[in-house]
């Protein structure tokens, strides 16, 4: 079964083309990081790193995150991961910056690209 | 393997009628250069521009920054596997020209970042405020993607730099450094006494603007492996990684890696320096998990003492950090970590995204976080209206005045996580 791909990225899906069950997050970086650790909470394991990427969560709206679609046993580390990912966000504060048109597509782009090495190995 | 750095000092660069070096100075036919970039037909503009110490001058936003060399002596050539051939690099004769730097710059994307003032408070945060650096502009058609545009600046700077460097062929150097590291079992044999010492080098490999090039091969696709320091010097790793201007690793601090440099320094002596161990930072866990595993064999394989470990990159590399330090730890090995910090701009939240209690000696290259004010500068290379959104930046901070309010994540190497710079926190 392949994974599942929690996302607020309207462009991942058209840019990856991933055929895998897709959950579309209508919220920010941290209602992405929310919905992945209820998965987690249920037993599904985290497969990439919320904080990909260097560009921050204050920075771009955009996050998609790869959860494994068995679940088994509780994934402590990945809680600890989403967990610690939570606590960043709330440090740094949210994107809150009016984006460009410009600028608001090239987060898109990037975020699809860092998942998308992934994705293409399922 | 030997190397011999033969350091070519550039006191001025000039524009001229030809490109050459006589005397220290540098001269350079601009032409010579943009009919090497135009090669690319992604490319349609290319400007170049020097920038010296103490100038009014703002470079922003900046892409890689460079150290033009060149082998005089061998069958290999400086940046294998991308300007020259497939070839090990790290032995011979190489020509650097100290004292400058090619610095790259363009709109990638349109968060780009990245600024290096030659004067003022901010340029006590960069190290190439204190190099005469030549500035290329590149500007690609309309239309051209994020992933062929920086493709094609990034070859650009390299053959421009491997172009610069091969000015230098026949010039006599002005100082001579010498770099040697035997193969291992003999290099355990001449220092039986010392601590072994390995050094871990994390490179970035998340994606697009995230990237780093092995001989040519993109890191995320490497497993771990062992290197000869000297190949370091002589370009087998380059930097495609566009973002986080404070915390990457530009190809110029890959070339000068100073972890390197301070361990040859105490080789002989202190410990006894074998060798470079390389990692990537991929997205995904279970290449965090294999690379880890790797290098924490490698390095036991290796029968060393202790470790040194340097980051790049923030929030996911902290968790590939924390996971070679612990597993390096549990095989008994004794481990430094080099990092930095985004504690918020008070410097008082948790540092790190990950920890241990085995990561018990860090290093610190400073907070990425803490606000610093630019004054206005007399002239602008490149485009001023992105320091708005690049990393640091937040809106209004480039204020009508002309004064710039960032995070100093905006300026280039200002907490260096190979220590290449001088901020640093102690505690005893």
């Amino acid at each position: 079964m392949k994974p599942k791909l929690i996302t607020n990225n309207p462009e991942v899906i058209t840019k990856t083309k991933y055929d895998g069950p897709v959950i579309e997050v209508k919220g920010n970086y941290i209602e992405v990081c929310l919905k992945v650790r209820d998965l987690l909470h249920l037993g599904y394991p985290l497969l990439t790193h919320p904080l990909s990427g260097s560009v921050k969560p204050n920075e771009t709206p955009y996050k998609s995150v790869l959860v494994g679609n068995t679940i088994g046993k509780l994934d402590i580390e990945g809680i600890q991961v989403i967990e610690e990912t939570i606590n960043t966000i709330k440090k740094l504060g949210l994107a809150c910056k009016t984006l460009d048109e410009k600028t608001n597509e090239d987060f898109k782009i990037i975020d699809a690209d860092l998942i998308s090495h992934v994705l293409k190995q399922f | 393997m030997k190397l011999e750095l033969r350091n070519i000092m550039i006191n001025d660069i000039v524009f001229g009628e030809c490109s050459k070096i006589q005397n220290n100075q540098l001269m350079i036919n601009p032409k010579d250069l943009e009919s090497i970039v135009l090669e690319d037909e992604h490319i349609a503009e290319v400007k170049f521009d020097i920038a010296k110490p103490g100038e009014s001058t703002r470079i922003t936003p900046v892409k890689d920054v460079l150290e033009p060399r060149f082998k005089i002596d061998s069958e290999s050539q400086v940046f294998p596997g991308v300007a020259s051939k497939v070839k090990t690099v790290g032995e011979g004769k190489t020509n650097v020209l100290k004292g400058m730097a090619l610095v790259t710059s363009g709109r990638i994307v349109g968060f780009q970042e990245g600024i290096i003032d030659m004067s003022g408070p901010g340029a006590e945060y960069t190290p190439f405020s204190k190099t005469i650096n030549l500035v290329m502009s590149a500007y690609c058609h309309e239309g051209v993607k994020p992933h062929e545009h920086e493709k094609a600046v990034r070859l650009a700077g390299i053959k421009v730099a491997k172009f610069l460097g091969e000015l230098s062929i026949d010039v006599e150097p002005n100082e001579i450094q010498v770099f040697e590291t035997l193969p291992l079992l003999q290099g355990i044999q001449k220092y039986p006494d010392l601590p072994k010492v390995a050094y871990v080098q994390m490179l970035q490999s998340q994606g697009l603007l995230h990237d780093t090039y092995v001989y040519g091969v993109d890191a995320k696709t490497i497993v771990p492996t062992l290197l000869y320091p000297t190949e370091l010097m002589d370009g087998a790793i380059i930097s495609g990684n566009c973002v986080s201007a404070c915390d990457k690793n530009t190809t110029y601090h890959h070339q000068n890696n100073c972890v390197v440099h301070d361990l040859y320094e105490k080789h002989g002596k202190e410990i006894n320096f074998v060798g470079v161990v390389i990692t990537n930072e991929n997205v995904y866990l279970a290449d965090k998990e294999r690379s880890s595993d790797w290098t924490a064999k490698l390095v036991e394989y290796l029968g060393v003492d202790g470790v040194i470990i340097s980051q790049e990159g923030f929030g996911n590399p902290d968790t590939d950090l924390i996971m070679n330090c612990k597993k390096i730890e549990e095989k008994g090995i004794d481990t430094v970590i080099i990092t930095d910090e985004y504690a918020g701009r008070d410097g008082a939240s948790q540092s790190l995204a990950d920890a241990d209690p085995k990561a018990n000696a860090v290093v610190t290259g400073g907070n990425a976080n803490e606000v610093i004010k630019l004054p206005p500068m007399d002239k602008v290379i490149g485009h001023l209206e992105y320091v708005d959104k690049i990393a640091g930046g937040f809106n209004g901070s480039l204020e009508e005045n002309g004064w710039i309010t960032v995070e100093l994540q905006a300026i280039i190497g200002a907490t260096n996580e190979l220590g290449f710079n001088h901020l640093s926190a102690k505690e005893y």
